[in-house]
């Protein structure tokens, strides 16, 4: 899929757990491993705002394009 | 989905009635066979000049008694449909399934019967023609519900690649 979700990045440079930003944004470890996975066929505003705002970062941090 | 319940046990009465018709018939047919020779038979009128016991008249009965079960095997394929649906088990492929199987074999039935009953009049009365009657309407009304299912289960699959890409919305 050409966009990449670097969720992984960002939780290592905030020392941050899965389990622990994925009970701060209010969405399941299962869902948030879909997101990281590059599963996720769409991801809502709400919970990009949520994650940026949890990771104090921007949605350019977390999301990536690379042309196929 | 009291009215999925509803509609099931009504296809079961109709499947239960189906069914024994054509046992019944099966049995009859039979007895006729073994005891042709002293069993008056009340036929239709338009079909008094046949001879009941040529390999024609078994050629066309066994195909009506095919169409038969084809016609159960399509109203089994809609109550397992709709009885998926009185679950609350919406969008899975395997409702959608039934309803493109049932669908299927309603246009069959309904097409197939209609040629075979123009089929029997050629065969049985050496006639042609096409008979513009109330079961022949029928017939292609059942056509169009066989249509109306295939349209519905079409419906059905796109709710669930919609549900899929809704699971996959995080």
């Amino acid at each position: 899929m050409p966009i990449i979700v670097n969720l992984d990045i960002m939780l290592a440079k905030r020392g941050m757990k899965s389990n622990e930003l994925a009970q701060i944004v209010g969405i399941t470890t299962a869902n948030l491993s879909i997101l990281k996975t590059g599963k996720a066929k769409a991801i809502r505003f709400s919970t990009l705002e949520a994650i940026c705002k949890a990771l104090d970062c921007q949605p350019s941090d977390i999301l990536e394009y690379v042309e196929d | 989905m009291e009215t999925a319940t509803r509609l099931r046990k009504f296809i079961d009465v109709l499947i239960g009635l189906l069914s024994l018709s054509l046992l019944v018939s099966v049995f009859v047919l039979f007895y006729i066979i073994i005891q042709k020779s002293t069993i008056i038979i009340d036929m239709p009128e338009r079909y008094q000049s046949v001879d009941l016991f040529s390999w024609k008249t078994y050629i066309i009965l066994v195909s009506f008694a095919v169409e038969y079960i084809l016609c159960i095997l399509a109203l089994f394929y809609m109550r397992s449909g709709v009885k998926k649906l009185s679950l609350g088990k919406f969008f899975t492929t395997e409702i959608s399934q039934c309803f493109l199987k049932s669908g299927k074999l309603f246009v069959i039935v309904g097409l197939t019967t209609i040629f075979l009953r123009f089929l029997a009049d050629l065969i049985l009365l050496d006639r042609i023609g096409i008979i513009i009657d109330y079961t022949n309407i029928s017939l292609v009304f059942v056509s169009v519900v066989g249509l109306f299912f295939m349209l519905f289960s079409n419906v059905l699959y796109k709710g669930i690649e919609l549900k899929k890409d809704n699971d996959l919305t995080i």
